[in-house]
């Protein structure tokens, strides 16, 4: 869960922070291991 | 889709945020004096940040309920962080304060299960946890935005 925290908020008070697109998103879940239809984000 | 934000919905939110950090409620008119703007146009980017799940208002207030990582309400999640005390919507958001951060935190959190509490936290840049303690997310990932309250 600490890996996926950081993948996920790492960026969140940079100064070019932007909303994630659903596909950096998806990539941040497996990355870190987390895969399959529990894991597959609306529009996937 | 949501509309891309603007400027100002982007400063809004740095304010939201860093308002948190400070161990802070963030109000609209606390934003709306921080920032120099008319309450009409924090409502907008409170609408917009909305939008695009960077906030979650309170459906009775219309205040910030949540600002992932933050909580605006007291959560099982009580991060402290850089010598105060932050809540989190969830073990997810609490390491993610010290992912935000960049910092190290700690949180004692009570099972769902048992009610024993779960000491956990990321020190020196390493994450930790009471032996034996698991994640348990109960909600899909493609539902999760169907009450984001409740997951």
């Amino acid at each position: 869960m600490a890996a996926l925290a950081r993948r996920w908020y790492r960026d969140r008070l940079s100064a070019d922070w932007a909303p994630k697109s659903r596909e950096v998103s998806q990539a941040i879940f497996t990355a870190v291991g987390l895969s399959g239809p529990f894991w597959t984000l609306p529009g996937g | 889709m949501a509309a891309p934000l603007s400027a100002t919905d982007l400063r809004v939110r740095r304010e939201i945020l860093e308002t948190f950090i400070a161990g802070h409620i963030p109000t609209r008119l606390g934003v709306m004096r921080a920032l120099g703007l008319e309450y009409a146009e924090v409502s907008a980017s409170y609408a917009a940040l909305a939008a695009t799940h960077v906030i979650v208002p309170h459906p009775d207030t219309g205040e910030v309920w949540m600002a992932m990582p933050f909580s605006a309400v007291p959560t099982p999640f009580n991060v402290m962080v850089g010598g105060r005390a932050v809540w989190a919507n969830c073990v997810w958001d609490a390491f993610g304060i010290a992912a935000a951060l960049d910092t190290d935190v700690s949180f004692v959190s009570p099972c769902p299960a048992s009610d024993t509490p779960i000491a956990a936290g990321v020190r020196r840049g390493v994450a930790y946890a009471s032996p034996g303690a698991v994640v348990h997310v109960g909600v899909p990932a493609p539902r999760w935005w169907d009450d984001i309250g409740f997951t």
